[in-house]
């Protein structure tokens, strides 16, 4: 697999899966012992079906879900790609808040493929911008970011 | 880009970001150098960016940088990374707490002949503001609890 093959299948996990909800791509574009490291849950997580119930997920809690792809570079086995991920978060009881809030986070994404499927990637996002968008967390008062 | 352009990339962030000398700013960055951090406006000069690192020095007198892994290409190189350090200054308004901090993060910069021309950085903020107890939680949410980081 050359690195455009590789960056194809990056970007297809955003385009395909994410935004038009094609969940079974997944078993095509990821490994079935795939392991993604998020500083939200540093354990990692395991296999397809929990990516799929991520997926799912994302798809249910956000009315419009979508990622678009910033930049990309590859260069052996791995692919970086930035993106911005956009979506409206359904009001959710559990939340302070009852109403829909448009959310719109910057991360990147490193995968690293084996035979053009990701075995392993490690994401980062703006993971406070989010949470403060959902209402869910506050900076003390007079901490200026 | 020559291998050993990236290299000395990779090793003058290490040391900007580990002896915090300003004097690796206009070796590493073009002058017009654009920064984006979603937590902090656009900065489209170096002075600015010296300041901005220079406040980060002095909150964390011990900051230290391990980047994990390297990924480049012609004009681009990216970096994942972790940062320590102990919050001993004060820090966009939230006064010296004394606790420590680990955060992982990444970069991805341009270049244009050898320089770093337009830079990306995102990083576990939520995790970096919860370890010095800037946080206060309004109310949990199913797929973002808070958690510290804790992998390499």
């Amino acid at each position: 697999m050359s690195h455009s093959d590789n960056k194809f299948q990056a970007r297809r996990y955003f385009e395909e899966v994410v935004n038009q909800g094609n969940l079974a791509l997944i078993d095509e574009l990821f490994a079935p012992k795939h392991v993604c490291y998020d500083p939200a849950r540093p354990e990692g997580t395991h296999g397809l079906s929990s990516l799929k119930e991520h997926v799912l997920d994302l798809r249910k809690n956000f009315l419009d879900a979508h990622y678009t792809i910033d930049d990309q570079l590859a260069e052996g086995d791995k692919v970086v790609t930035r993106w911005t991920f956009h979506g409206t978060r359904k009001s959710d009881p559990r939340f302070m808040s009852t109403l829909s809030h448009p959310v719109v986070m910057a991360g990147m994404t490193i995968s690293r493929f084996v035979n053009g499927k990701a075995v392993e990637s490690w994401i980062v996002y703006d993971r406070l911008m989010m949470m403060q968008q959902f209402g869910t967390v506050g900076l003390q008062a007079n901490v200026v970011l | 880009m020559m291998k050993a352009v990236m290299t000395t990339i990779r090793q003058k962030i290490e040391e900007l970001w580990n002896t915090g000398n300003p004097g690796l700013i206009p070796e590493l960055f073009a002058p017009d150098y654009i920064h984006h951090d979603p937590n902090y406006p656009e900065i489209h000069d170096l002075a600015s960016y010296k300041k901005w690192l220079m406040a980060m020095q002095s909150a964390f007198p011990d900051l230290r940088i391990t980047i994990h892994d390297v990924i480049e290409s012609d004009t681009k190189i990216a970096l994942r990374w972790t940062v320590r350090g102990t919050h001993l200054g004060e820090y966009h308004g939230l006064s010296a707490s004394q606790q420590t901090m680990m955060f992982t993060g990444m970069s991805m910069y341009h270049l244009v002949d050898g320089k770093i021309t337009r830079g990306w950085v995102n990083y576990d903020t939520v995790g970096m503001m919860w370890q010095l107890g800037a946080l206060s939680v309004q109310a949990q949410s199913y797929e973002h609890v808070i958690v510290c980081p804790s992998y390499n």
